[in-house]
């Protein structure tokens, strides 16, 4: 006589794997941080090797070894040098999510994959234009202790603006200070100048 | 002597005190009801400032003013233990259950309250009194000796004990969740019961008569000395001096009461209600009709059906009609588009007299209560329109072109001009439309006023208001002179198995149960339903489709005239009504509060809609976008009046404004007959153009009757109605439902609707359900702020049918936040506001924005919209919703 297998399994939440997600987002977050990234413009952009990585993820590959592989070189393959503190995030991430993803149901890895995908892309974003709206007030802050008065700009740039905060920031490479520079050329170098490396990228893509 | 408290500043300081601790947002009580911690501290204090003059007389309790102070500050602050994050997850279900007693935290509290309340209690010993007091309405009587020694070694005086059972009581009959309870409590607790007697009156809720019912309620009551100290949804707890008598009033005076709050309703013009469709049922409301305005309904009939709408009909159509006209009048032949068009004419001109002799039809025969009555209608309806016409009348039924027109129209066109005063033309077919319609008109208003002075009759709108006063007392269930609950179950149960073979029409011996209310009544004491009270009442039930033929649904009288009394308050039949209630109680003076809140708000409301407000913007409840613009980043609690007002103004825009200007320079064309000196001479004034004086109109310099009509005629929107007298239930009928674009999905409009509940239930500090007039409240108990309607969808998403109070700001915010993206994302209008509210993950919004805008990119303040959404993945609560 056959006996009846009795199974009484508990639904799975999803809900259950969110901190565990939200460290992943964090390493992956962290790694993105500390490389260079060749534009903010589009998703592909910003989220570099580890949309990549997802891709893979969502298409079945779930060998923690051979992602770390592909992603190393898919940074080497966009030239960025990779410090060991970033190497080791990318690793914890990925043996992280793949550990987690091969741990869920089936009918569950796209909705991870998704809450970790766009969960990232946002944090990313968000980072990107908080970044850029700090620059922005920088620029207006670097006018208005040079001009105090927008009438000053005016006069100086030859332009005609209402206020201050109406004038647009300017790319790097319009700045200049070169003997022939005009006033306008002079305070966009200046201002560049006093702004350090690294976060003209994101401002001047969007403009 | 005790000296008299400023109610209204102690009120208004500990709720200012309250809010700036974030009490209305934490919870007090939670089991099938919910209360907020200030609603329900704020409720205490209420409740002790009515109970103090009768407590503190020298007979009873003999209170010194610092004695009363203490009393005020220690119900406020006996439950602030509550505040602590472990207690409100414990409340909530979150977390393990944990007390609530703090004794420091009180003690840290009180004298934060004595400098909020403006009292001058000052000593340290004071205010250890005070929290002890505050503590004792907690502890088990093993324990409170603990307490009481502890205030004795503190310095405190013979009197704690004293002061301690006060709060305690207090506490016991604030805590009650039911007014049935709360005066069991009082009764059973010596502190107040040889103090204090309480009453109650508890009510069926079942709309707008439950809302005069209480109102005349507590009227009876109060001519009785009782005084009103806890209100309820459907009940309300009054209270008196122990040693006054303690005689209720009879039922009788509450039905005196209620008949003359109906008869005020009864007194409002009403022409406008009685006149129903051609089509179905030309007189829906026979129970409104006074025969002396038998003139004007039939002038209400005539303007029903236009006198081109036929002819403009397409020629098939016409044809058909014609054709069975031509055989009624023994014509055999074909007709040919020329002749068609020809009869067209006439039909479509006659209409307007069509409806007329409808109406006089179904009007006579609620005049002929007898058959002498009915002799007499012939003989004057014969004499004036032909021998035998009587019985044409008679035999038409709902708008038969064809046949009204040979049977009815055709014999009174013929008849001699000098017959209805006309000597100058033969025919009466000869005069003008408008002379042959006033002539029908003043003819059969003399018949009907005729029999009616003949015989006596009275109008069925003169013994309206005894009539529903007598239904409506019988929701009382206390005070009852006859409620034996048994036999009334008992004959429910008898009802409901014996109504099965008549529910689907009326006949006099059959048993009925009520399919809305459930009471149960004889045929005798039934309605059928029509479409002008119940929608689709051919198919509101299943009930007895299998036991025979199924015509209308048959309710109850107390239920029809319930609908009748919702139209006759707005003037209009309702779609939508706005449902105010109590979280769970109210006391006496935040009550009051309640009423003159939502009173400024439907007033202002109201002005807006009637064109005397403020010209540059418009009062819409369904555009949500301008609310949640104004309500994102606040507390709805602390909007002033003014910004609650103006939380639904809208700009109007300069194209709409202009568009306004148009209309009212035609409606000032068709007012002065085209001529403008006429306007000038009216005024006072000089204006040189239309466009000058339709200037005038929009910004209300000048004070003209006509100017405010045209004005209120432009404006117009959909009208927003009030029904408010008590705080037990206050309703605000919507003369349209509440939705966006025309095709909107029934979620997005629910949601809608959710966002202006919660928006007003925070800002009222009540609960608020918008639901569709005839759907009623629900009967059993219900816990939250805001009412989410039944959508399986909307349910899953919220995971609940009121949104909880903790809950209610994060959702307001969620929705807000919703349509304010919905734009953005491009997603088919009628069903945005749901997609970008459920989407998951919500960060997943942020990707739709960009691909849907042209420039591709995001806003901070886009992305911070985003992060109010519910599935926003938050990280620093684990993931989990706010």
């Amino acid at each position: 006589m056959r006996r009846p297998i009795a199974v009484q399994a508990d639904p799975f939440d999803i809900e259950s794997i969110q901190p565990r997600l939200n460290i992943i987002r964090e390493t992956f977050g962290r790694f993105l941080d500390s490389i260079s990234i060749k534009t903010t413009l589009s998703k592909h952009g910003l989220m570099g090797s580890v949309g990549k990585i997802l891709s893979e993820i969502r298409s079945g590959r779930s060998d923690a070894a051979s992602l770390k592989g592909y992603a190393l070189r898919v940074q080497e393959q966009s030239g960025s040098q990779l410090s060991t503190a970033s190497i080791k995030d990318l690793e914890s991430g990925i043996e992280d999510l793949v550990e987690l993803f091969t741990g869920v149901p089936l009918a569950f890895r796209d909705q991870l994959i998704d809450r970790l995908d766009y969960g990232l892309y946002f944090d990313l974003r968000k980072k990107n234009l908080e970044r850029k709206e700090a620059i922005i007030k920088q620029w207006h802050s670097f006018l208005l202790n040079r001009y105090a008065e927008i009438e000053k700009l005016n006069s100086a740039w030859k332009e005609n603006h209402e206020s201050l905060g109406d004038v647009m920031i300017q790319k790097k490479a319009t700045g200049s200070r070169s003997k022939d520079a005009t006033p306008k050329q002079v305070d966009v170098f200046e201002f560049w100048e006093s702004v350090g490396k690294g976060n003209e990228t994101l401002v001047i893509e969007e403009e | 002597m005790i000296a008299s408290f400023d109610r209204t500043s102690i009120i208004a300081n500990a709720l200012s005190w309250m809010r700036a601790r974030g009490w209305h947002r934490l919870l007090a009580k939670r089991s099938h009801f919910e209360q907020s911690l200030l609603e329900h501290s704020l409720l205490e204090l209420d409740a002790l400032l009515e109970l103090l003059p009768t407590l503190g007389l020298p007979n009873h309790y003999d209170f010194s003013q610092q004695e009363q102070e203490i009393l005020c500050v220690a119900v406020l602050v006996h439950d602030t233990g509550k505040e602590a994050p472990a207690w409100q997850a414990y409340v909530q279900g979150k977390g393990k259950k944990v007390g609530h007693i703090d004794l420091d935290l009180t003690l840290s509290v009180v004298p934060e309250v004595c400098a909020a309340l403006n009292l001058n209690v000052n000593h340290q010993h004071v205010h250890e009194l005070i929290a002890r007091c505050a503590e004792f309405h907690h502890n088990r009587p093993a324990r409170s000796d603990g307490d009481i020694l502890a205030a004795m070694f503190g310095g405190a005086t013979e009197r704690f004990q004293c002061l301690a059972h006060v709060v305690k009581g207090i506490d016991h009959l604030c805590s009650a969740s039911t007014a049935a309870d709360a005066v069991r409590v009082v009764r059973r607790d010596a502190a107040l019961s040889n103090h204090i007697k309480v009453a109650l009156h508890q009510t069926k809720v079942r709309g707008i008569s439950t809302v005069l019912l209480h109102a005349a309620a507590r009227e009876a009551f109060s001519n009785h000395g009782w005084k009103p100290l806890l209100y309820f949804k459907d009940s309300t707890v009054y209270v008196r001096p122990a040693e006054e008598s303690e005689a209720l009033p009879p039922q009788i005076q509450i039905e005196q009461s209620l008949r003359s709050k109906i008869e005020n309703l009864l007194s409002k013009d009403v022409v406008g209600l009685i006149i129903g469709s051609p089509q179905a049922n030309i007189l829906p409301k026979p129970d409104l009709v006074k025969f002396e305005e038998t003139r004007s309904y039939l002038r209400q009939a005539a303007n029903r059906i236009g006198s081109q709408s036929f002819a403009k009909k397409a020629m098939e159509k016409r044809r058909d009609v014609v054709q069975k006209y031509w055989v009624l009048i023994g014509k055999q032949t074909y007709p040919s588009d020329e002749e068609v068009n020809s009869e067209s004419m006439n039909i479509s001109v006659a209409q307007p007299e069509m409806i007329v002799l409808k109406a006089f039809k179904a009007l006579i025969t609620l005049c002929c209560t007898s058959n002498s009555a009915e002799s007499l209608a012939i003989q004057l309806y014969e004499q004036s329109f032909g021998s035998g016409s009587w019985k044409h009348l008679k035999s038409t039924s709902t708008l038969m072109p064809s046949r009204d027109m040979a049977e009815l129209i055709d014999p009174y066109w013929i008849l001699p001009g000098t017959t209805f005063g006309f000597p100058a033309v033969s025919r009466l077919k000869q005069l003008s439309e408008q002379q042959r319609v006033s002539a029908l008109i003043e003819r059969l208003t003399e018949i009907v006023q005729g029999v009616c002075t003949a015989h006596g009759v009275l109008s069925p709108r003169t013994e309206l208001a005894d009539k529903m006063s007598s239904c409506f007392v019988q929701d009382l269930i206390e005070p009852n002179d006859a409620s034996n609950w048994q036999e009334i179950a008992a004959l429910q149960e008898e009802h409901y198995s014996a109504s099965k073979l008549s529910a689907g029409g009326l006949s006099l011996k059959a048993q009925y149960l009520c399919p809305i209310c459930n009471q149960s009544f004889s045929g005798l004491s039934g309605t059928k339903a029509s479409a002008d009270f119940v929608d689709k009442p051919k198919s509101h039930t299943n009930r007895a489709t299998s036991l025979g033929s199924f015509d209308s649904i048959v309710i109850c009288h107390s239920c029809y005239y319930e609908k009748l009394l919702m139209q006759l308050a707005c003037g209009e039949k309702p779609q939508e009504v706005i449902y105010v209630i109590p979280q769970l109680n109210l006391g006496p003076r935040h009550g009051e509060l309640l009423v003159e809140k939502v009173r400024a708000w439907a007033s202002a409301a109201q002005l807006q809609l009637s064109g005397e407000g403020d010209s540059s913007h418009a009062f819409y409840l369904n555009v949500i976008q301008t609310p949640a613009r104004k309500i994102l980043d606040k507390d709805p609690l602390f909007l002033t009046e003014a910004e609650l007002v103006s939380l639904f103004m809208n700009r109007i825009s300069a194209d709409k404004q202009k568009d306004r200007q148009k209309k009212i320079v035609v409606a000032l064309k068709e007012e002065f007959d085209d001529d403008l000196s006429e306007v000038n001479a009216r005024s006072g004034l000089t204006f040189s153009s239309w466009e000058e004086a339709a200037v005038t109109v929009l910004d209300k310099s000048v004070n003209l009757q006509e100017f405010a009509l045209i004005r209120r005629e432009i404006f117009r929107s959909a009208n927003l109605h009030l029904v408010c007298e008590t705080p037990n239930l206050i309703l605000v009928p919507l003369a349209r439902e509440i939705s966006g674009v025309n095709d909107e999905s029934e979620i997005s409009k629910a949601l809608r609707k959710l966002f202006i509940a919660l928006a007003l239930g925070l800002a009222f500090n009540a609960r608020v359900a918008i639901k569709k007039e005839g759907d009623g409240l629900e009967h059993g108990p219900s816990a939250g702020c805001a009412y989410v309607a039944p959508l399986p969808a909307l349910r899953a998403l919220i995971e609940a049918e009121w949104i909880p109070i903790p809950d209610a700001l994060m959702w307001l915010r969620a929705i807000g936040s919703a349509s304010l993206l919905s734009r953005d994302t491009k997603f088919p209008e009628r069903n945005a506001l749901f997609q970008v509210l459920s989407a998951a993950p919500a960060e997943w919004i942020v990707r739709r924005i960009e691909q849907a805008s042209d420039s591709g990119t995001v806003t901070m303040k886009q992305i911070e919209l985003i992060e109010q959404l519910p599935n926003f993945t938050r990280r620093e609560t684990g993931g989990k919703r706010l």
